[in-house]
């Protein structure tokens, strides 16, 4: 008898066609999280190269490295991607990775739909920026795309309006998908005080998405119906009004902050105590502060309109400024969390102190602008420029880099390089506050946003230089982080299930974790499961 | 140390069997806000102006709408006794025929609207009450459509026997039909008797 050798599934070579169809046709909540962040961060590297074109043509008065046209092309599209196709999709991304992980689940409660989340990305981001391969351009009104200008764009305009309906119906279904998962898959013992921070602001995310999405989907049909179907919406000498637009799109853009916002606080609240060695200050407490951020952020809409008379300014002044109050609370417990832990400096960590420290700055421009009287000076000025990217930038990106320095070893078996790693962050967090800090000044000083060009009487040429330099040192930062991801994944694979001794579920598999994510779960006593298991094995070995 | 293993979390899945009712509840949710910017464009216009509808409309007929509006709360009607039907498990078929009344009043409805546009005297870009009424009823229109389609879903699911495992399909597909009656009775209100 003849034995034959059989080789190990897993190690049997595939053909690159059969393994491309995995991924093309994968449901698997792991890979579909790879896919967001692959197509995220294709988007990022455009939507920044356009970033690095706009600083260069502001570098100095009377710049003519851009037309005045392909200027509002360009900054339309950098806020327009990097809101809708970079930094949601990002934090997406990282939700289909690890809530199902976090919470102890075999995968989304709706997979199929979770792969149709996905591919509605591309779909939608191609959709905009295929209005570059029309006579007309691309869309130019800017990401908030103000009426009258909405309407007198060309063909670039209606498909930005397509796009952005499909992204939107991307974020929606991801959206139910991920509160019907938390609030039904969660393992046994997973009680929802149980459940991890970073799974709770996806949670929130995802009811903020529910809310205020469809405002948006209205005020796009809005647009086009009044582009092409002749309604007369936005029309004042047929009895519409301008004021119909920035109500419903507001509804829902100031709820997109805190979208674009709280999975960054959650992953924030996921690094922090880990490389504190300390729980997280306040658990129940940061908990409360998301939900209260959740309610109050569908009441602040109007502050982005004090300047038009239309709106009650100092109701919609206090309830702005009471958003200070949770988000005040969350400082402090990243703060108290801190507050005598053994801090490991990893770049992961790094990344998320950079972050508290920026995003104090953004919230601290916040509260200024919340009050009428401030916002009446700087309306549409730089200083809302610097306060949009310190948010953003400063918050949800300097998050997002914390999560992929925090995750990557458990999504790739593989560390990245920790030396490029602070490179990476030393650049980024400096050149950051070189471009963007200055911005308040330009702003007091009255440089308006959107303009393409100034005259070098204004006074304003200095600032914006440094601006610029300060842009381009971002740009090396984001090329040294690309240079580290790339020399990573080429790296073997050296990363245990736990590597920074972590406290949820995700860190209690392989890395990366089986197809069906865990052969065992660990009982769930505490929010912090994984830790619980870690100090009951040193108990028994130090009594055995 | 006890654990659970992926055989149990397999098992404590079927928790989740209800999702779909969840899901079509979060999407209810979702499509009310829709409208509710359409709503809300409503408001604004009627608190500005001492007509309503302003200029001079020739606003449109309630004969053909009432009608249809019962119709249309019938058929919620219809909905509930499918679902009553579906709960008791008894030799007959308690769901398909209350389903099949449920589409027919659907398309009814459907049928009625549209034909009363045609009786209409105003044209979509007259002023905002005419694009309001065109928008909001076109998008109504097209959602009680999706939902003769959901029930269509339903019923060829009762008809092979389905339901009678799960009643969970049905559900959703109620909760997403009571929503559209309740659209229908708004707009009843806001277009046709606030207007007349």
């Amino acid at each position: 008898m003849t034995t034959t050798e059989v080789r190990p599934a897993s190690t049997a070579p595939r053909p690159v066609g059969a393994r491309a169809l995995d991924w093309l046709t994968t449901t698997d909540h792991k890979k579909i999280g790879i896919m967001y962040l692959v197509n995220s961060f294709s988007f990022f590297a455009i939507a920044g190269g356009m970033a690095m074109l706009i600083r260069t043509q502001l570098a100095k008065p009377n710049n003519t490295v851009l037309s005045p046209e392909t200027y509002n092309e360009t900054f339309t599209m950098h806020g327009t991607l990097m809101i809708f196709l970079v930094i949601l999709p990002l934090l997406s991304g990282f939700g289909n990775y690890f809530v199902p992980l976090q919470i102890g689940a075999l995968d989304m409660a709706f997979p199929r739909v979770n792969a149709l989340s996905f591919w509605l990305l591309p779909v939608g981001g191609l959709t905009i920026l295929s209005g570059y391969l029309t006579s007309g351009g691309a869309a130019a009104a800017g990401w908030t795309n103000y009426v009258p200008l909405a309407l007198q764009e060309g063909t670039g305009e209606d498909l930005w309006v397509l796009g952005l309906l499909v992204v939107g119906t991307s974020s929606l279904l991801g959206a139910i998908n991920f509160i019907v998962t938390v609030l039904r898959l969660r393992a046994p013992g997973m009680s929802m005080s149980r459940v991890p921070i970073f799974t709770w602001a996806t949670l929130s995310t995802s009811v903020l998405v529910v809310l205020a999405v469809p405002a948006l989907t209205a005020t796009l049909m809005i647009v086009f119906a009044d582009r092409h179907l002749g309604t007369v919406f936005l029309d004042p000498s047929h009895g519409g009004s301008v004021f119909n637009y920035l109500n419903t799109f507001w509804f829902f853009g100031h709820p997109e902050v805190y979208m674009l916002i709280m999975g960054a606080w959650g992953i924030v609240s996921e690094i922090i105590p880990v490389f504190s060695g300390k729980p997280l200050f306040g658990y129940r407490g940061v908990i409360a502060a998301l939900l209260l951020v959740l309610a109050l952020s569908f009441t602040v809409w109007g502050h982005h309109m004090y300047t038009t008379g239309l709106v009650d300014d100092s109701l919609f002044s206090i309830t702005t400024e009471l958003i200070s109050v949770p988000t005040g609370v969350l400082f402090f417990n990243w703060l108290f969390t801190l507050w005598r832990g053994k801090i490991r400096f990893e770049p992961a960590m790094v990344f998320a102190l950079g972050f508290v420290a920026m995003f104090v700055i953004g919230g601290i421009d916040g509260v200024w602008m919340a009050s009428p009287a401030m916002d009446y000076a700087i309306h549409d000025t730089y200083f809302v420029v610097a306060h949009i990217h310190y948010v953003l930038f400063g918050g949800s990106l300097f998050g997002i880099m914390a999560a992929m320095y925090y995750w990557f070893p458990k999504m790739t078996g593989r560390y990245l390089g920790r030396r490029l790693g602070h490179i990476h962050f030393w650049l980024t967090f400096v050149g950051f506050n070189v471009t963007f800090f200055p911005m308040h000044f330009l702003g007091l000083a009255g440089m308006p946003r959107r303009i393409a060009s100034y005259p070098a009487s204004s006074g304003w040429g200095p600032l914006n230089l440094v601006a610029t330099l300060g842009a381009y040192v971002i740009g090396i930062g984001m090329i040294v982080g690309g240079i580290n991801l790339f020399l990573s994944l080429r790296r073997p694979r050296t990363a245990p299930a736990d590597p920074w001794q972590g406290n949820t579920l995700e860190w209690a598999t392989s890395s990366p974790p089986p197809p069906h994510n865990f052969d065992e779960l660990p009982p769930i006593t505490s929010e912090r499961p994984v830790r619980d298991r870690r100090l009951a094995v040193a108990a028994a070995e130090v009594t055995s | 140390m006890t654990g659970t293993t992926p055989e149990a979390l397999e098992r404590y899945a079927v928790r989740g069997a209800s999702s779909a009712v969840m899901a079509m509840t979060l999407f209810v949710a979702s499509e009310a806000v829709f409208f509710g910017a359409f709503f809300g464009i409503y408001a604004s216009a009627y608190t500005q102006t001492k007509v309503w509808p302003p200029g001079n409309v020739s606003t449109p007929s309630r004969d053909l709408p009432t009608i249809a509006t019962v119709i249309l709360l019938l058929s919620a009607v219809t909905m509930a006794l499918a679902r009553r039907g579906a709960r008791r498990s008894g030799h007959r078929d308690r769901t398909t025929p209350w389903l099949w009344a449920t589409v027919v009043a659907a398309i009814a409805f459907v049928a009625l609207v549209a034909y009363g546009f045609g009786g209409l005297h105003f044209g979509i870009g007259q002023g905002i009450y005419e694009s309001l009424f065109y928008t909001i009823t076109s998008l109504a229109l097209a959602h009680v459509a999706g939902g003769i389609v959901l029930l269509a879903l339903v019923l060829a699911r009762a008809r092979s026997g389905e339901l009678a495992l799960a009643r969970e399909p049905l559900v959703a597909a109620s909760i997403y039909w009571y929503f559209v009656v309740v659209l229908g009775v708004v707009i009843y209100l806001l277009l046709y008797a606030a207007a007349g």
